[in-house]
């Protein structure tokens, strides 16, 4: 095994996690609350993982990933998914150019480095699944040419949990490839009255750019040095053993509730997410507390319910708070 | 006057031939092999019903009585045709066979029968014949009497269908559950000698039970008293040694403040503990976890000193802990 200099590691995340700091200021200008939004977006950016986000309407979800966009010096766009919404209206098709009398590739709005797909529930499986596949492989294939797409690539889809007339659930192994799945709630009563202000005074702040692509690449690298001992390693993959075998952790309770638990991709994204954690929070190492820090956002898409636990009404969110309450911590 | 003669003889012979028809009338069927005998040696005797009207299904006592002087001592009463005979006569039927009764004065035989259809039924004559010592059979009467089986009245004005009723439900008495307690008393028996087993060779028994029962500071103690000497650090396991010095100070936690230690990690141990206990132990226990956080996860390697000083300092908390506790408690009474 390599040896890892953590000192000279936590040196290293001293210096280059200091944009953090600036990008966090920069989304705060603008987002009145929601730190965990804001922190769930920067774990998704450093963690190289896409990120779900599921909320009421009016929650400023739109408004937090326009506002990252911003403040990177990169390319957005955003797509508004509706039922009549095509693949291709998302990739990208060939047209055939009269003047040259040859096909020619329109790409489609997923080339971006930021991919706000709104609504992503509105449109049918055969668009969500263009985009999921290309959210997984990085890369499209419009006729016989494969595009990649750049670097860094990162989808953020909105979906509205309260409306279910006329939406398409994402099946399960699509909605795995999100590495999180944020549920934004409402702001509390001192923000929502600064929220009203800001309104009233007509003064929306813009966010500035501080941040270039590359020093996200940069960001990401980095991200992966972050050292993880085998302990956490361990803890991970016993969190996400006790989703699929609760009994073996002493949850026989939970044992009629699951009908599947979380995949090995639980466990990468857990890993990943736990550094990017780790990162922001300028330590070169990660901790117990890093787990458990983004265990809800990673797991709550990748638990399976029973229709027992939907009878009794027990939710993915306290099925994994259970786990975390019966996993010895290292 | 000869015609008058003639004609008052014949008249005799008439009444003669009549009386003789008439005795012929008497005679019962016989079974193969007895001879027959005039009803005018026969004892007049006549069978009877204990009731000569009764309802569909019941029951009523047919008999006849001899008189018995009138059977000799070398006669017997036979039974006609009893072996297998179910009816004496269509749709009326036995439900107790012929009985002879020789104990009192008079022999009586008699027979319970009944009928499960209505109507009139002329019984044929009581089946009970006299075998005579010389072999001669008597016949007891000509014809037996007449039973009428009648049935419910149905009034079809106020008639009323009701259903089928259940099935009756007798009250549950001791000696039905009787075998059933027995049962599962026995299957508790069983069940609690397996346990008993179980826990006696699976090591759990007293000896692990006594260990549970110690208080969590002595346990501590003894843990952390162990980890001094196994000298881990000394031996360049550094990061067992602190692991073993938080298990142990997290299973004190969680005995002694009922944190559930053992699952929380650092900083939620550290916020269960705030207010609970002092300052300098708040400190000393919180810059330890760290230390161990840091050796167990970040490849730390702590100076010697800092290795020295961890075991005393869990100690130090153990101890100083308990005593607070104590204080309170005295403080408290």
């Amino acid at each position: 095994m390599e040896a890892v200099n953590i000192k000279e590691l936590n040196e290293r995340i001293q210096r280059e996690s200091a944009f953090v700091d600036i990008l966090s200021m920069e989304m705060n200008k603008v987002i009145v609350g929601q730190k965990h939004l804001v922190e769930n977006l920067l774990i998704g950016l450093l963690a190289n993982g896409h990120i779900l986000l599921e909320g009421v309407p009016g929650l400023a979800k739109t408004l937090a990933i326009n506002t990252l966009a911003s403040a990177v010096d990169a390319k957005f766009s955003r797509i508004q998914f509706t039922p009549d919404l095509l693949p291709a209206d998302v990739l990208g098709t060939l047209i055939y150019s009269q003047k040259t009398e040859q096909f020619t590739v329109k790409k489609g709005p997923v080339f971006a480095n930021f991919v706000l797909a709104d609504e992503i529930n509105r449109s049918p499986a055969k668009v969500q699944s263009a985009l999921l596949e290309a959210m997984q492989e990085r890369q499209v294939t419009i006729g016989d040419e494969t595009f990649r797409l750049p670097d860094p690539f990162l989808v953020m889809a909105t979906q509205n949990p309260i409306e279910q007339e006329g939406t398409y659930p994402l099946p399960e192994a699509q909605v795995d490839r999100f590495m999180l799945k944020v549920v934004v709630t409402y702001p509390k009563k001192e923000e929502e009255k600064l929220i009203i202000r800001m309104n009233n005074s007509g003064e929306f702040p813009k966010p500035n750019r501080v941040l270039k692509p590359e020093d996200i690449v940069r960001a990401r690298e980095i991200v992966r040095e972050v050292y993880m001992d085998e302990k956490i390693e361990k803890y991970i993959v016993d969190i996400v053993y006790a989703t699929r075998t609760p009994k073996e952790y002493g949850l026989g309770k939970l044992d009629g509730l699951i009908s599947y638990g979380g995949s090995p991709r639980a466990s990468i994204s857990l890993a990943m997410a736990a550094k990017a954690y780790a990162f922001i929070k300028r330590r070169g190492y990660v901790i117990p507390e890093d787990v458990r820090a983004v265990c809800h956002d990673v797991l709550r898409h990748r638990i399976g319910l029973t229709y027992e636990a939907e009878a009794e009404n027990v939710t993915s969110e306290e099925i994994i708070t259970d786990i975390m309450n019966a996993v010895e911590v290292p | 006057m000869s015609r008058i003669r003639i004609y008052a003889i014949t008249c005799l012979l008439l009444a003669f031939s009549s009386a003789r028809l008439f005795a012929q009338e008497g005679r019962q069927e016989l079974e193969p092999g007895m001879s027959q005998h005039s009803t005018a040696e026969a004892p007049a005797n006549i069978s009877r019903l204990s009731k000569d009207t009764i309802l569909i299904g019941d029951q009523v006592t047919w008999s006849i009585d001899v008189e018995k002087n009138a059977i000799g001592d070398n006669d017997a009463l036979l039974v006609q045709d009893a072996e297998g005979k179910k009816y004496p006569v269509g749709g009326v039927e036995y439900i107790k066979g012929i009985v002879i009764d020789t104990a009192d004065m008079k022999i009586k035989a008699s027979a319970v029968i009944t009928s499960f259809d209505s109507g009139s039924y002329n019984l044929p004559a009581f089946p009970v014949l006299i075998r005579r010592a010389d072999g001669r059979i008597d016949t007891l009467e000509k014809h037996g009497p007449r039973l009428e089986v009648t049935t419910i009245p149905i009034d079809t004005a106020s008639f009323k269908p009701f259903d089928i009723k259940g099935q009756m439900k007798y009250p549950v008495t001791f000696d039905d559950v009787y075998p059933w307690i027995l049962a599962v008393l026995a299957v508790a028996a069983i069940a609690f000698l397996i346990w008993f087993l179980v826990r006696r060779f699976s090591g759990k028994g007293s000896g692990d039970m006594s260990v549970s029962k110690e208080p969590p500071h002595i346990i501590a103690l003894m843990r952390l008293e162990n980890i001094r000497m196994r000298k881990l650090w000394q031996e360049g396991k550094e990061k067992l040694y602190y692991t073993e010095i938080t298990d142990a100070l997290r299973a004190y936690v969680e005995g002694r403040f009922g944190l559930q230690a053992m699952e929380s990690t650092t900083k939620e141990i550290m916020d269960g503990l705030k207010g609970r206990v002092t300052s300098e132990q708040f400190d000393e226990i919180e810059n330890l976890f760290t230390r161990a956080d840091l050796v167990k996860f970040a490849k730390y390697k702590a100076s010697a000193e800092e290795n020295e000083n961890a075991l005393p300092a869990a100690v130090r908390f153990v101890n100083s802990t308990f005593e607070t506790e104590l204080e309170n408690d005295k403080g408290g009474k």
